[in-house]
């Protein structure tokens, strides 16, 4: 359109110009005229002017329109340009804008990274194939306990302070990672200079290579405190799942989410069949509800809640377990769960059950024994008491101590056996009189726990008719005894007289049946003191005098005394001393006793060598010996030797016999000096006769 | 012994008979009581040089008779031993008394002949 309107206006301007050059060439025709101008100036050249202006117009025009459509087409195509360039610019103005945007982040990003680097806590790290550590974040201070420096300084820096387990897997997990260029994940241990060992999570990607060589970037992580409590967390569960208790775990809606394998031991169920389930499994019914009510109002309340169950196994069967239940918490102290640690008490239980049957049982024994008996604390206050005891003493014991309440006298027992401690299971006997109004009584004690403190269980015997019996027993051997001896010395003396010949001469047969009776009698006298010695030992009735004693010259004394015997049969008797002069504190008269039934013993047993006698000084008691080369006695007899009236290896007819009274005298005395004895004998070797003195 | 007397006080006449015996076939001469009390009397008549004494006796025991006698001065040094079928549980008492010579029947006849001979040799 636009072209047309360029047409029209060339040619309008096309005919205008022929037009003003038609008017002028008219002029200048005029003006020729007048002039004589001659060769246009005919009648023609307007019309040739017009035409040529017509023609120029056209031409023009045509020129125009051309000209016209060539312009306008460069033109777009400049606009164009010009827009590109301009778009052009716009992108490069933009890109430059943002290269400078870009250079400034970069360079931002590049402090942040640094910052990033050095504030991450874990260490950044390049190293060569050869494990050279081309960097290291300074965070490996931190971590490894060396400075970057230090670690750039060793060449064996990266793979050195590796713990020695964990080193060939550490360096297997590198060359997997340079070579086949596997991720590296590996957690492994280092030592720091410090010799402690720190947990690594090491990682890397791939490799790249730069100028032919390989290297490696990764991260380092300090997983020391993971690993712990990993470890601890394996620990604890560890723990829980090989737990002989029962351990259950329920979520908040008491779905079971974890049980032990103790659990399925007792219980028969799996875990796979218990997990999901709620802990009704196992009830048996044979608690009611308001008992898990209970339970329930106190694991709501956040408490913890102990009880028994009667509860019902997979088999039917049915068990009693003793269970604390808990409820679980999240950090936000959100109630998550609960957990039920128990133990099957089943076994337990019916041994309790069994134990208290006994128990009633012992105590109603105890009870009723027909023995007096209580239990007292060390300071002898009394705990506990039978049915007999209060029969015997009364119940009125409140704080007093037993003597206070069975003494008639309310004071302690003058041997009282409280004043030595007597360990539990050990037990000493004493015999107390003037109990309960002039009685006497044994009282054991024994040593015993009771409520979980050292304590004396005494037990009351009484003992006044014994005492009464024994009383009149000795009375009546002292008696016969003394009643014994008169007619015997007379007898004896009587028998000595004819003996002596004062009445008239004897032929040698009644000389004979005289010397005879008179062994006789002396044998009986002996029987008669050895009746009177043991039973007042045994009734306690004998008092030591004892007196500061040279050991050596009563020894050399008896055994003087005895020599006659000794000769007579063909024996040695020798007495070994260990210093001349030996003292101790005895009664010499019960010592020479002892002496003189050993010796005596020995010389009645002995058929052929020697009897020796030894006394040595020990210190603080003398060690005693009265050995011989006799007979000896049988193994089996050893321990009957004290026994009274027991006699071994007695010689066939004759000789002197004992009363079998006589080592169990010595021992007698022997105890009452407060001294030990024992025998030592081979049957056909001989015997020896021990025995100790306390000095003093 | 001639000379020496000897006063026996016991009531079992059958000893007093073997003792007698005995100590006369020894040389002694013999005086006996059968009772503490008729004892003290004999050793008032007696002086005797040596007094054999039983303990356990009717109207005087032996312990009285030597109380007694200890109290008087014509009589207190005469040498007393004891013959006794009681044991030696008696024995510090007459010891105490200045009785040192105690035999517990049956005894040793030559022991009490040797005891008697120390005691009555001045």
């Amino acid at each position: 359109m636009k072209r047309y309107l360029v047409a029209v206006a060339a040619a309008g301007a096309g005919i205008s110009f022929t037009g003003v050059a038609y008017y002028y060439a008219l002029e200048l025709m005029y003006k020729h005229n007048q002039t004589g101008f001659s060769v246009m100036a005919t009648r023609e050249f307007p019309l040739f002017v017009l035409m040529a202006g017509m023609l120029v117009t056209v031409l023009f025009t045509m020129l125009l329109l051309s000209a016209f459509g060539r312009s306008q087409q460069s033109r777009k195509f400049v606009i164009e340009r010009n827009s590109d360039l301009n778009t052009l610019n716009e992108k490069l103005h933009g890109e430059l804008l943002q290269r400078t945007l870009v250079e400034n982040k970069l360079q931002a990003n590049e402090e942040k990274f640094r910052s990033l680097i050095d504030n991450i806590p874990d260490v950044i790290w390049t190293v060569d194939r050869q494990g050279r550590v081309i960097f290291v974040s300074d965070n490996i201070r931190t971590i490894f306990g060396y400075a970057p420096k230090d670690i750039y300084a060793r060449p064996d820096s990266w793979f050195g302070v590796i713990f020695p387990d964990d080193e060939n897997r550490v360096r297997q997990a590198y060359e997997a990672l340079f070579n086949e260029n596997k991720r590296l994940d590996i957690e492994y241990r280092i030592y720091r200079p410090d010799k402690t060992l720190v947990w690594l999570h090491c990682r890397s990607v791939s490799t790249y290579v730069q100028g032919n060589i390989s290297y490696a970037d990764g991260l380092i992580t300090d997983i020391t405190e993971r690993r712990n409590s990993e470890e601890k967390f394996m620990q604890l569960y560890e723990a829980v799942d090989q737990s002989p208790s029962i351990v259950l775990i329920t979520d908040a809606e008491r779905r079971i989410q974890y049980v032990n394998p103790q659990f399925s031991l007792v219980t028969g169920y799996s875990r796979e069949e218990a997990v999901g389930n709620t802990p009704q499994l196992l009830k048996s019914g044979e608690q009611d509800d308001s008992y898990y009510a209970e339970l329930n109002k106190t694991v709501t309340s956040g408490r913890t809640w102990e009880g028994v169950f009667r509860n019902k196994r997979k088999d039917g069967q049915l068990y009693w377990e003793a269970a604390r239940i808990s409820p679980l918490r999240n950090a936000r102290q959100e109630l998550i769960g609960y957990i039920k640690v128990s133990e099957d008490i089943t076994e337990r239980k019916r041994m309790e059950d069994e134990l208290k049957k006994a128990s009633d049982f012992n105590e109603t024994i105890v009870r009723l024994l027909p023995v007096g008996m209580d239990i007292v604390d060390l300071q002898g206050t009394i705990l506990y008491m039978n049915q007999k005891f209060v029969s015997l003493f009364g119940d009125d014991i409140k704080g007093k101590h037993c003597w206070e309440v069975y003494k008639d006298n309310k004071k302690p027992c003058e041997d009282c056996a409280l004043q030595s401690r007597i360990e539990p299971g050990q037990i000493k006997t004493i015999e107390v009189n003037g109990v309960c109004g002039g009685r006497s009584f044994q009282i054991t004690h024994m040593g015993m726990v009771f409520e979980n403190k050292p304590a004396v269980m005494e037990i009351f015997i009484d003992i006044t008719e014994r005492k009464r019996l024994e009383q009149l027993k000795d009375e009546f051997v002292s008696t016969v005894s003394h009643e014994l001896r008169t007619p015997l010395s007379i007898t004896k003396e009587g028998i000595s007289l004819v003996l002596d010949r004062i009445p008239g001469a004897l032929n040698q047969k009644q000389e004979h049946i005289l010397s005879t009776a008179k062994d006789n009698t002396e044998r009986l006298a002996r029987i008669i003191n050895d009746l009177l010695d043991i039973s007042k030992i045994e009734s306690g009735r004998v008092f030591l005098r004892p007196e500061l004693i040279d050991m050596v010259s009563l020894v050399t004394k008896t055994i003087a005394s005895l020599e006659p015997m000794a000769i007579e049969k063909k024996l040695q008797l020798v007495a070994h001393f260990s210093q001349r002069t030996i003292e101790a504190r005895i009664d010499p008269d019960r010592i020479i006793q002892v002496f003189n039934n050993l010796i005596w013993n020995s010389l009645k047993f002995t058929h052929k060598g020697s009897i020796t006698v030894t006394v040595n000084d020990a210190g603080d008691h003398l060690d005693c010996c009265v050995a011989d080369t006799g007979i000896g006695i049988e193994e089996k007899d050893l321990p009957n030797l004290f026994e009274k009236f027991i006699q071994f290896g007695r010689v066939e007819g004759g000789g002197d016999r004992g009363t079998g009274l006589g080592l169990a005298i010595v021992k007698g005395i022997i105890e009452m000096h407060k001294g030990t004895i024992r025998i030592e004998s081979v049957a056909g070797q001989g015997t020896k006769v021990l025995f100790s003195l306390p000095k003093q | 012994m001639a000379g020496f007397k000897i006063l026996v006080v016991d009531d079992e006449a059958d000893f007093v008979e073997v003792m007698r015996t005995r100590l006369e076939a020894s040389g002694y001469e013999v005086f006996s009581a059968l009772d503490g009390a008729t004892g003290l009397n004999m050793a008032h008549t007696h002086t005797p040089d040596c007094i054999l004494l039983d303990i356990g006796m009717p109207q005087m025991d032996g312990f009285t008779f030597v109380t007694r006698i200890k109290q008087m001065q014509e009589l207190q040094k005469i040498p007393i031993i004891i013959v006794s079928a009681r044991g030696q549980d008696m024995q510090d008492l007459f010891i105490q008394e200045g009785v040192q010579d105690y035999l517990v029947k049956p005894f040793d006849t030559q022991k009490l002949l040797d005891i008697i001979r120390t005691r009555v040799m001045p």
